[in-house]
């Protein structure tokens, strides 16, 4: 009886022990504990890290630059280490008190066990929570950083033209930085991703546009690039432009080809008024009237530094021209560029003789 | 007029004006309201639609009710660009018999502007537009097992609630 009566009184004191231990599981920490949890979380999502940055390789974003990677990184990977250090210091005391209760024969054991089917779903959701807020930092810090500045202060450029003027050509090297390896005419329109674009001392923004068919039957086209769409069903919405560029075969209209003349001035007429009419409702688009394919003309190759503004200006002097910029809304609405897009060093120099006029502007 | 099936392809000399036909009528010059129709209607479904297949020869584009192919012949306009051939149009409720009305109109284009389509060619557009058939069934099917996987997915959630009711936390 002595015997029960004190195997009973054991029992009630380890039953007390157990539960303070029980209730102790998720508290505050002692020092030592909390470092080894910090240490083990440290170690742990370092690990991890340095799986998701070779994840982040293979797929091929490793291209992203360093610093908005390492900015990326940092906020999960913090959160990643607090999150183990408080699993790892809840798994541990939760340990203890359940081999306590296994060791005092506790029928409290259970509920530690619930306990470890806490501990065990707050580590998947920590799983999940991490590999979830990992992507979404990593993408809206890194890949859509750029995406962010050029929504906030980019410029919507729209190339227009008659047929092979050269606004594939333009289109892609503002967009990839690189000339097409192979042509073909544009029939169907393509979408053209949006781009940060150096070039010499400018820094351009350039949102995402559209490269567009050259025949007059894409008036309808060109009138939404311009003005911009509304999005309805079946049908993407189009931002108006910010910058409208038409290119034409410079060495035809100097050496005066009579269909090219009549297509550009039907081409101009009706860009006029899309201007007119976007400037209606918001700041209208600066305009810019780019002569191509100088190279076809003899007089061009044999320019230097010095000669040609003259070459320049004797473009501009030309009658066809004078009433084109007149049509279009005068010399202070309308700016000229010339040049010649047949190599890449051709074309860079084009890009940035057009766009320095939109800055000038 | 509604679009149901139309045929555009530029003219090899870049000077000359679109040959567009539409419904088996090559549209003139002059037929300005018309021939607009058709490039907005081709430019809307291509940057609005999903490109399914776009292999070297050919590129189709699909939105829920009209698709964009575009055929590349051997051909090369004046400035040797290759000159592609678009088909376009509203995706047919029934898409059974759209290949033997499809071909021949083809055909019948590419021969008015003079266009070769290889035997080749010819192979990839049938398939093409078995992929547009192919596509509107697998929309109707994915409706079908979203809605599935939503059921068992609410139904795992409601067992496991009663469940662990009590028990977890």
């Amino acid at each position: 009886m002595r015997e029960i009566a004190v195997g009973s009184g054991l029992a009630r004191a380890n039953r007390y022990r157990f539960r303070v231990l029980a209730q102790s599981v998720g508290k505050t920490p002692s020092l030592g504990l909390l470092g080894a949890g910090v240490g083990a979380g440290f170690g742990v999502a370092l690990a991890e890290c340095c799986f998701i940055v070779m994840v982040f390789r293979w797929i091929g974003l490793s291209n992203l630059r360093k610093l908005h990677f390492s900015i990326a990184m940092a906020f999960p990977y913090a959160y990643s280490v607090a999150c183990w250090a408080s699993i790892f210091v809840m798994v541990i005391r939760g340990r203890i008190a359940m081999a306590s209760a296994h060791h005092w024969g506790m029928r409290e054991y259970i509920k530690t066990k619930s306990c470890y089917k806490a501990l065990w779903l707050a580590l998947l959701l920590n799983r999940i929570f991490f590999g979830v807020s990992m992507f979404l930092f990593s993408w809206l810090k890194a890949a859509l950083w750029d995406t962010v500045v050029i929504k906030l202060q980019g410029k919507r450029v729209v190339i227009l033209g008659a047929r092979a003027v050269g606004k594939t050509h333009l289109i892609s090297f503002l967009s990839t930085g690189t000339l097409p390896l192979a042509y073909k005419q544009t029939l169907v329109s393509e979408k053209v991703p949006a781009r940060r674009v150096s070039l010499g001392d400018l820094d351009l923004r350039l949102t995402a546009t559209t490269d567009v068919s050259g025949d007059k039957s894409a008036y309808g086209v060109w009138r939404e690039l311009v003005l911009g769409c509304p999005a309805r069903k079946g049908k993407v919405k189009v931002e108006a432009a910010d910058v409208v560029i038409y290119l034409l075969r410079a060495d035809r209209i100097l050496g005066k080809d009579i269909s090219t003349e009549v297509r550009v001035r039907a081409d101009i007429k009706h860009i006029a008024e899309w201007l007119k009419e976007a400037g209606q409702n918001r700041a209208r688009p600066q305009f810019i009237i780019a002569g191509t394919h100088c190279d076809m003309d003899p007089d061009y190759s044999a320019l230097t530094g010095e000669t040609q503004g003259d070459y320049s200006d004797k473009f501009s002097q030309l009658a066809f021209v004078q009433n084109m910029i007149l049509s279009a809304g005068g010399t202070a609405l309308v700016k000229l560029a010339l040049g010649s897009m047949a190599t890449r060093a051709g074309t860079e120099e084009l890009t940035t003789l057009i766009f320095k006029q939109a800055v000038d502007a | 007029m509604s679009i149901i099936l139309g045929f555009w392809a530029q003219a090899l000399d870049n000077s000359s004006a679109d040959s567009i036909s539409l419904n088996d009528r090559l549209l003139a010059p002059n037929d300005e309201i018309l021939r607009q129709k058709a490039v907005s209607f081709v430019s809307e479904t291509a940057l609005a639609g999903k490109k399914i297949d776009a292999d070297s020869g050919v590129v189709l584009t699909v939105t829920k009710c009209a698709f964009v192919l575009e055929i590349m012949p051997s051909q090369t306009d004046a400035v040797g660009r290759a000159a592609p051939v678009v088909c376009f149009g509203d995706i047919p409720p029934q898409m059974d018999d759209f290949e033997q009305i499809f071909m021949p109109q083809l055909d019948h284009f590419a021969a008015s502007i003079r266009r070769e389509i290889s035997s080749e060619q010819r192979g990839r557009i049938v398939l093409a537009l078995r992929k547009i058939k192919k596509n509107r069934s697998f929309r109707k099917n994915m409706i079908g097992l979203t809605l599935l996987i939503v059921g068992i997915c609410a139904g795992l959630g409601i067992l496991a609630m009663l469940h662990f009711k009590g028990k977890i936390l």
